[in-house]
């Protein structure tokens, strides 16, 4: 359990740091911490995102989580200044992705 | 919906497993065009009696038959541990079921693997959690392998208890491994792609300092083959181009994934079965084989035990980091690093950093060809300068020098990207 809240720490960091490197600089960031599973929510704005950016961004948070390389490369993400996004993709559940072209909104839940 | 996608994900596991499986089987089937099913036999127990230190090529030890046998065997083994636990065979796996493939040449055997798994399902077990999670960890862990050989075999202890000694330790061993290994990958930040090795290097280091303190000490081993150059690269060949084959199979000529794939910057954690595809990921991995093989005749070297479990691991990574692009300006550094220094670019130890040395291709592909020639080059002298560390007990040893390279090399060129752009 006490991987369980760094690992969603961690997802919390790459996540502001997605959020960072395209240019929103104003984000709001919630988790929390169940049971069964942990949610983040960011929101953020304001920036022009390229549709292909919001794309990728909702296939990699839906692609089939990888118990494979879970233990191993867990620590990779959200913590040095390289992008982990596919890595953190294989750690989640699912993420729902919303952007108004202003407004990103990013909601990731993992099971424990 | 769902129900249609989760069928064609296993259907294409299946793919996946038979294909792998396939070569596995190949190399298990070809021992027998080497040698006879006695001779095998006799081979395959001096191969597991053997202390199987850095260096000891089996197939002195052994002979051809045995040690493609062994190699065949383990590779049919973490595959089936692998089916076992419902995983899926993407880069990481492939990778590592190579990986063990080519050890299976000089360290790795049907005996000393199992206690060093069992060890790191243990972990599992008790931390009440998939052993999935830690399948790649328990595979790649076998790295230390020769600790259990030695113990067992080589500190000559009355039997059985050299044997319940070295099991114990390897058990021991695969039991700490998986914290460990999930925290130093953040040493060098993902840039090496051995980063079992840089953890089995520490955690071998440790056990080698208590042998040392009680007088036990492992003997200098330089055990290679030599003068089967035509037949292994025959041999060698029919794999690679297979490879090619499956590609051209499974997705026809088209080359437009591959330049896809040749943008990955390769850094850990760069699934290319994910990411790209399986044919062109065996594409990949077919053209690192032959890269490989090239080099080792070009510099006039010797096809060894080593030297083909070095090709092997190339070919294995070829699905989880490793591509032409980022691998070439290492093997040049290495190459220009045998020119100015003491060692020869066709003597083994010169092929091994050569070939392993690629462990540091992410470095490449995140920075350019200059910083993967000088990653190479001072690979070159590190590798070289840490094997007494554990003794030769770690058979990735060029993946603990490569921990230490990347873990030197990428904050200093961090820091000095970082003060550009603060200037600006």
């Amino acid at each position: 359990m006490r991987d369980e809240k760094s690992k969603l720490i961690k997802i919390m960091n790459e996540l502001a740091r997605f959020y960072l490197k395209n240019g929103i600089h104003h984000v709001e960031m919630t988790l929390d911490y169940e049971k069964d599973y942990g949610m983040v929510h960011l929101s953020g704005c304001c920036n022009i995102l390229p549709d292909e950016v919001i794309d990728d961004l909702k296939q990699i948070l839906n692609s089939p989580r990888k118990d494979e390389t879970e233990e191993y490369y867990w620590n990779l993400i959200g913590s040095n200044d390289f992008s982990e996004m596919h890595l953190l993709g294989s750690l989640v559940d699912s993420g729902d992705v919303y952007y108004d072209g202003d407004v990103l909104k990013i909601n990731v839940m993992r099971k424990h | 919906m769902e129900n249609i996608h989760e069928k064609s994900i296993q259907k294409s596991e299946i793919f996946k497993y038979r294909i792998i499986g396939g070569y596995s089987v190949f190399i298990l089937l070809s021992s027998l065009f080497f040698n006879s099913p006695k001779e095998i036999i006799e081979g395959l127990f001096r191969i597991l009696t053997s202390p199987s230190l850095l260096l000891t090529d089996y197939l002195v030890v052994g002979n051809f038959g045995s040690t493609l046998f062994n190699a065949g065997i383990l590779m049919i083994l973490a595959l089936f541990i692998s089916k076992k636990n419902k995983a899926q065979l993407n880069g990481p796996l492939i990778a590592a079921v190579f990986t063990i493939g080519g050890f299976a040449f000089f360290g790795k055997n049907i005996y000393n693997v199992i206690s060093i798994m069992a060890g790191v399902y243990l972990h599992s077990f008790i931390k009440k959690d998939h052993f999935t999670k830690y399948l790649i960890i328990a595979f790649f862990g076998t790295a230390l392998s020769p600790l259990v050989s030695q113990v067992s075999f080589g500190f000559n202890f009355i039997q059985p208890y050299g044997i319940l000694l070295g099991n114990s330790l390897g058990v021991l061993v695969g039991f700490i491994l998986p914290p460990m290994a999930s925290s130093f990958v953040r040493f060098h930040q993902g840039f090496n792609l051995y980063n079992i090795g840089f953890t089995a290097g520490i955690t071998g280091m440790l056990f080698m300092s208590f042998f040392r303190s009680f007088e036990l000490q492992n003997p200098a081993t330089s055990i290679v083959y030599e003068g089967g150059n035509l037949v292994l690269s025959i041999y060698l060949s029919l794999i690679f181009i297979s490879m090619i084959i499956v590609k051209i199979v499974i997705s026809g000529t088209s080359l437009e994934k591959y330049k896809k794939l040749l943008k990955h910057s390769g850094r850990l954690v760069t699934d290319f079965v994910t990411l790209d595809g399986f044919g062109v990921t065996m594409l990949n991995m077919g053209i690192l084989g032959f890269l490989g093989l090239i080099y080792v005749i070009a510099v006039g070297g010797q096809i060894s035990g080593p030297v083909i479990g070095g090709l092997f691991t190339v070919v294995g990574f070829g699905a989880f980091g490793k591509h032409p692009k980022n691998a070439i300006p290492i093997i040049v550094g290495v190459y220009i690093a045998s020119l100015l220094k003491t060692w020869e670019a066709s003597s083994v130890s010169g092929l091994l950093a050569a070939l392993f040395g690629t462990t540091l291709a992410p470095l490449t592909g995140q920075y350019g060809w200059k910083i993967g020639v000088l990653a190479g080059f001072i690979h070159m002298s590190v590798v070289t300068n840490i094997g007494y560390l554990h003794g030769g007990m770690n058979l990735y040893n060029n993946g603990f020098s490569g921990g230490f390279v990347a873990a030197i090399m990428v904050p200093i060129i961090e820091s000095f990207k970082k003060e550009q752009k603060d200037e600006r």
